[in-house]
């Protein structure tokens, strides 16, 4: 490197073996090798165009590959049957309906699951065993059902690398899917975690709880509508609840609040990203008692409400997005009745 | 000559190429990791920024409807409009673009540190080894007169990248490593520290052979880019005050990512506290 006259350069061997080493951390650590599979999957017409804005964000469903938009809001029929093994073999039958829905069909008892490389490599489970291995993979990272189907899909071991390295890397050992699964092996990272991933998404879509105590009406739904400050017509991105200033806002899922600012049409607000591409926009609060960065667990207060911002009443205006796009908050979780 | 020697003799002309990438490779990951905080960094003054328009805004309107200028209903149509203009999914995305080109725009300005041409300094007289360490130091603290912005920010932010990139770097070794030890039952315990150490000694080796010739020849290079640009400066105080501000602004973006870089500091300290748990 340095500009010397280099008659007698040696060590290019292990030149070559540094910049080999370095080109590998390149393709694992970066956003450059899921954009250059993502080409090479393309070039192969196996899948969409890389978006490399998508990646480089490293968040939510557009880094992890989850498809949130296939996603039906409401819950799909589950049968007895499946209830019932789901219950007999110990496991939340909402799970098993997630596994169901997102990787794979059921008829007979059997279920085909796109190949978990861990459970089977032929691709054919029966659900019995599915539901059992799935229960002792959660025993094995003290009954956390979500540890447990990410180790069914990348292994055990690899998986509880990944959490050791993330816990050391996050303050005071609080981690998510998409930060330990960037600890994973790429191949692993890319390929069967991301199928945990799409579980893991609907799972927490399921199980959203509404941010504030039940019994509020909704004074302005999610949709079109005619702005009652600046009078444009455009969509409302959220649903607006008619709460008292003061009422405690929680979080609807285990995440992390990853914005608290002030906006002039917003007022105070806050970000909590729930991961796999689930974020919660709340504005118009008198106070945030979370910090950015905070990790918050599902129902754990973070603010409280208020009338800041361009309003005409204290409310407040919850914005759910899934992949980005603003969805209606209350097609998920628990919602309260419209006025 | 057997093809083992040819292939050695070829890899050897090629050493200083290799390292090169190497370096790149190294400066990208840096940079990178840089990315973990640099957009929030954005994020928070571009919502700095549109609060201030924003508060600007209907101030402006109020004092036009004092003054008669506009009706009240106008005004705050008028300002409400304005404050909706960029809502905050919009922010969030602009800081994200805004944190990207930055990324991107400081690798490349880097690659003209790392590849750009530079005069070949003399080699010393004296073969002893004391004498070419002495004079190294002497060719390298000549290369920083005059001192300017660009040559005090950049090499040592460059050292801050590479130590960052490091960090990452030995993240995936380690991942690469604990896999293959995992292969074999009887070192499946042994596995995670034995990783974390083979991670920890790869970054240093990296350290070793890149680190200080890529740093010692971004200044080189600087040195030359200084060289270059005397031409223009021109004369007097001003002619001066140029001279040692040369590169700010190239200088203000790299040491200001190198920044990011430092303050994300989980990867090695992680990777040190793991290797340490070995004992």
């Amino acid at each position: 490197m340095a500009p010397r006259a280099d008659k007698q350069a040696r060590g290019g061997l292990f030149d070559l073996a540094v910049m080999v080493a370095l080109l590998y951390a390149v393709y694992a650590m970066t956003p450059f090798g899921a954009v250059t599979e993502g080409a090479i999957r393309w070039a192969r017409g196996e899948g969409q165009r890389p978006d490399l804005f998508a990646t480089f964000k490293g968040r939510g469903a557009a880094a992890t590959g989850v498809k949130l938009g296939g996603i039906q809001p409401r819950r799909a029929a589950m049968g007895d049957d499946i209830r019932r093994e789901a219950g007999a073999a110990g496991v939340d039958a909402e799970w098993v309906a997630a596994l169901v829905e997102a990787r794979g069909q059921c008829s007979d008892g059997h279920c085909t699951v796109d190949s978990p490389p861990t459970v089977a490599s032929t691709g054919e489970l029966p659900l019995a065993e599915a539901l059992a291995a799935w229960g002792a993979s959660a025993e094995a990272f003290d009954g956390d059902e979500q540890l447990g189907l990410e180790a069914l899909f990348v292994g055990e071991a690899p998986l509880r690398q990944a959490l050791t390295k993330a816990n050391a890397h996050e303050q005071g050992g609080a981690t998510s899917p998409e930060i330990h699964g960037a600890h994973l092996p790429p191949a692993l990272a890319r390929g069967p975690f991301r199928a945990a991933l799409e579980i893991i998404a609907i799972y927490r879509l399921r199980t959203l709880t509404w941010p504030t105590a039940l019994g509020f009406p909704i004074t302005s739904p999610f949709g079109e509508r005619t702005h009652p400050v600046t009078g444009q017509t455009k969509l409302h991105n959220g649903v607006d609840v008619g709460c008292p200033t003061g009422t405690p806002i929680t979080a609807a899922q285990r995440g992390r609040v990853s914005r608290v600012g002030a906006d002039a049409y917003c007022g105070t607000y806050m970000k909590v990203d729930y991961g796999t591409g689930i974020e919660a926009t709340f504005c118009h609060l008198s106070k945030a008692t979370a910090k950015a960065g905070q990790w918050v667990s599902q129902g754990e207060a973070v603010a409280l409400s208020g009338a800041t911002g361009r309003i005409t009443g204290p409310h407040l205006h919850y914005t759910l997005r899934l992949a980005g796009e603003p969805v209606d908050a209350l097609a998920y979780g628990w919602a309260p009745k419209l006025d | 000559m057997g093809l083992a020697s040819y292939l050695q003799a070829s890899l050897n002309r090629r050493s200083r190429g290799l390292r090169r990438i190497a370096a790149l490779c190294l400066l990208l990951l840096g940079v990178h990791t840089a990315g973990d905080r640099l957009d929030d960094v954005i994020f928070a003054a571009v919502d700095r920024v549109d609060l201030a328009i924003d508060s600007a805004l209907w101030h402006l309107s109020d004092a036009l409807t004092s003054a008669g200028l506009l009706s009240e209903a106008t005004a705050a149509h008028g300002a409400s409009r304005a404050t909706a203009w960029v809502d905050l999914a919009e922010k969030d995305a602009l800081s994200l673009w805004l944190a990207l080109i930055a990324e991107l725009l400081t690798v490349l300005l880097l690659l003209d540190f790392v590849w750009g041409p530079r005069r070949p300094a003399r080699p010393p007289k004296d073969p002893a080894l004391w004498a070419q360490l002495r004079h190294s130091i002497t060719l390298t603290l000549a290369q920083l007169r005059p001192l300017d912005v660009e040559r005090l920010i950049v090499p040592p932010a460059m050292l801050i990248l590479c130590l960052g990139g490091l960090g990452v770097t030995a993240l995936a070794l380690e991942t690469a490593a604990a896999q293959l030890i995992g292969r074999a039952a009887w070192a499946r315990s042994a596995a995670p520290a034995a990783a974390a150490w083979v991670g920890l000694l790869s970054g240093l080796l990296l350290l070793g052979r890149v680190v200080p010739a890529m740093v010692e020849g971004a200044l080189f290079r600087a040195a030359e880019r200084a060289e270059g640009g005397d031409v223009k400066r021109g004369m007097g105080w001003r002619g001066a005050l140029r001279q040692r501000l040369r590169g700010w602004p190239r200088a203000l973006l790299i040491g200001g990512v190198a920044l990011m870089a430092a303050l994300t500091h989980g990867p090695l300290a992680g990777l040190l506290s793991r290797a340490a748990g070995a004992f």
